[in-house]
């Protein structure tokens, strides 16, 4: 199920991928994400433990942290990864994203009423940078490309929408 | 970026526009009397803002002082009082400083508003950047003789979207209101051109006596006394009402002695079931008549007006509203039909502008309670861009493809087995009651399937030759939207593994909206036919050669995508 292309890709998918460090730091937030889950789950379990329930109810939360932890850590940045696309076209911003509901987004480059390139700390340790379009219906964001490619992202999207928007 | 780095959420301001306002306030200034230039001074609010504040704090104060004041009675004494009226004399002083330092102005083809005792702060709202101006006036803003206006921004609803102005004399509103009026006639697609001659028709209009604005501009429609009462009995707004009602039954509980209560319940005869019963009756008819009376208080006097490009709404008996949206602002318009109203062909026409948040009732309704077959007529008079017929007979509305009704029917059915695996399982281990009572969710699984069964029969989508996608939908109430294909801001189709199985996906778009009422979503249509529409919506002009398959949704294509 996951191996095979979404269907949509009847419409060619838009040709850019993401920077591929976007994986490793997927990957990293994964695993913080991973440690607080299972100081949770051995919390929880440490309880079960005090209520007598026996202990074969401790091993529930333990083994579902576990578990979950092993899919996120595992094979999901890898998938997101190869999911996300994007092109900046003439006319309009193309993207594709989503584990396994896949969503693909077009934005009319006339709507867009900024960008903005954002940097966590953790990006900035593997030079990367999101870009965030913001319309008048909402953001939307564009996580992890190189700081130079953003950059280049951003300036070409703030061109070719730099045109009298209709809205308003 | 359009050059304006500091403020990130008003960037969009586009920077040609800023240097078209001294050009046109050039222009305007010979016409205009000097009373009526475009810029208006520096000045504060009407003192009346003070009494507001202070009676706001008042109001939630006046539960904890009133219970204070009844047990605490016996350590009463002078230190308390003195205390008490220290604490409320530095609240009169700050927020009369408050309303010392508050100003606001018009300059430069901007709204400015400088506030804050300690941190100082300054917004500042381009004119173009406005999108509706409400003023309105509670029973206290009446009485001290001032209105409120709110002036209400594109933000996207986020913080800051909106500026309000609570205490303005009736003249200083008219003035602003004036004032702010410029930006939709800066933007209308003529450019300067129309820019001036615009600006030369208000200033005509402002030469002659400004009425007020609830008898300003041409009367399309006001609500009759019979319709105001028939949207009342059938708006459905039951839950709020009873939530009231509990909390009323919860203070009487508290209030009234425990044993007076015992022995009205002593002295009913066959206490039980007919006392849950009677109860349960009252508790529904007082719902029902509290939804009447909101009702009636909050559209009360609705009317409905054009003047020029502009709509005027009035509502409201007690806390009356009166909004100023500019026609060519409104992003979409909603046609509801309640369960209680659509068997008697009523419906209610919701509005989406982009600076409304949906905050309040009365918002973003452009008429409460009318006749499906009068709306037409109202559409055509009110905003032309929106008067789609195929929206109100639904006639030529593409279906969904069989294959999608079984996800509409089960849709809320697994959700209920769910919950009965989880309840039976619960009850097995625990064994407080019977297994058997965890099936209970099941007996609601034969409405649930009906609800989507209907909701599928209702589902259908259209794009009209005027270019509007229309797509209906059902969320209890059957709502139509009508949303021009120039307006979408962004076009999503998703699909999850079992509608890729399925050859089905979801395509979502959304409109310009200070609340969440600009999405839109139909969810299983064809996938091939969800692609061909959000790709064919997009926008128009100079479409390069190698796209010209893709934006090929004209009204006979989409036709033959439907099933």
């Amino acid at each position: 199920m996951f191996a095979r292309r979404p269907r949509l890709a009847a419409r060619p998918a838009p040709p850019h991928h993401l920077d591929p460090r976007a994986k490793t730091l997927w990957r990293l937030n994964a695993l913080m994400e991973f440690a607080v889950l299972l100081a949770f789950a051995a919390v929880a379990a440490w309880g079960m433990y005090r209520l007598d329930l026996g202990w074969g109810w401790s091993v529930i939360p333990v083994a579902g942290a576990l578990l979950i932890g092993t899919i996120t850590v595992g094979p999901v940045p890898g998938l997101r990864w190869s999911r996300w696309r994007y092109e900046i076209g003439e006319q309009e911003v193309d993207l594709q994203h989503g584990l396994l509901t896949v969503t693909r987004t077009l934005i009319p480059m006339t709507r867009i009423q900024h960008v903005d390139t954002r940097r966590s700390p953790l990006q900035r340790r593997y030079g990367l940078s999101s870009v965030i379009l913001y319309t008048a219906a909402g953001a939307i964001e564009v996580p992890a490309l190189a700081d130079d490619i953003a950059g280049s992202v951003r300036d070409r999207i703030a061109e070719l929408a730099n045109t009298r928007d209709d809205l308003l | 970026m359009t050059g304006d780095e500091e403020r990130p959420e008003d960037s969009g301001l586009q920077t040609e526009s800023l240097e078209s306002f001294p050009s046109q306030s050039a222009v305007r200034s010979p016409q205009s009397s000097p009373f009526l230039s475009p810029d208006l001074a520096s000045r504060r609010l009407h003192p009346a803002w003070i009494a507001i504040g202070l009676v706001r704090s008042l109001r939630a104060f006046a539960l904890p002082l009133l219970i204070f004041v009844v047990t605490g009675r016996q350590n009463w004494d002078a230190g308390v009082l003195l205390i008490g009226a220290g604490i409320g004399l530095v609240g009169v002083a700050a927020r009369t400083a408050s309303w010392w330092v508050f100003r606001y102005e018009v300059a430069g083809g901007e709204l400015r508003v400088r506030s804050g005792l300690i941190a100082r702060q300054e917004r500042t709202v381009p004119l173009e950047r406005v999108q509706t101006v409400d003023t309105g006036e509670s029973p206290l803003q009446r009485v001290l003789g001032v209105v409120q206006v709110r002036i209400e921004t594109a933000a996207g609803g986020g913080r800051g979207s909106d500026v309000t102005l609570e205490a303005l004399t009736r003249d200083d509103a008219a003035a602003l209101r004036q004032r702010l009026a410029v930006g939709p006639a800066g933007r209308s697609p003529g450019g300067l051109e129309a820019t001036v001659q615009g600006a030369n028709e208000r200033s005509a209009t402002d030469a002659a006596v400004r009425p007020l604005p609830e008898t300003q501009g041409e009367l399309i429609r006001a609500i009759t006394p019979g319709a105001l009462f028939v949207a009342g009995a059938t708006s459905g707004r039951i839950g709020p009402a009873m939530a009231i009602l509990f909390g009323a039954y919860q203070f009487v509980d508290d209030l009234v002695p425990e044993s007076i209560l015992e022995r009205l319940a002593m002295s009913a005869p066959g206490f039980g079931l007919r006392v849950v019963l009677v109860v349960a009756g009252i508790v529904g008819v007082g719902s029902w008549l509290l939804a009447v009376v909101s009702t009636v208080l909050t559209f009360g006097g609705f009317a409905l007006r054009r003047e020029g490009d502009r709509l005027l709404i009035a509502s409201g008996l007690l806390d009356r509203r009166r909004s100023t949206i500019p026609i060519s602002r409104i992003q979409a318009i909603t046609i509801s039909e309640g369960m209680l109203r659509q068997p008697f062909g009523l419906a209610a026409l919701r509005i989406e502008s982009a600076g409304y948040a949906t905050d309040s009732a009365e918002s973003g309704v452009l008429f409460p309670l009318l006749r499906r077959s009068e709306i037409p007529a109202l559409l055509a008079a009110a905003c032309p861009d929106f008067a789609a017929d195929a929206a109100v007979d639904g006639a030529g509305l593409n279906r969904l493809p069989v294959r999608a009704r079984r996800r509409y029917l089960l849709a809320d059915v697994w959700q209920l087995l769910i919950l009965a695996v989880v309840a039976v399982a619960v009850l097995v281990r625990t064994g407080w009651l019977d297994w058997r009572w965890g099936l209970l969710p099941l007996a609601l699984a034969p409405l649930a399937a009906m609800y989507g069964w209907v909701a599928f029969r209702d589902a259908g989508w259209i794009v009209d030759p005027a270019e509007r996608l229309i797509v209906r939908t059902r969320q209890v109430a059957r709502q139509t939207a009508i949303l021009p294909r120039r307006r979408l801001q962004r076009r999503d189709v998703s699909q999850n593994p079992l509608q890729r199985r399925a050859a089905l996906a979801t395509l979502r778009v959304a409109v310009a909206s200070g609340g969440s009422g600009g999405r839109v979503e139909l969810a299983h249509l064809d996938e091939e036919v969800a692609g061909r529409l959000q790709a064919g919506l997009g926008p128009r002009r100079a479409v390069p050669a190698r796209d010209q398959s893709r934006s090929a949704v004209s009204p006979a294509t989409s036709a033959a995508g439907g099933p």
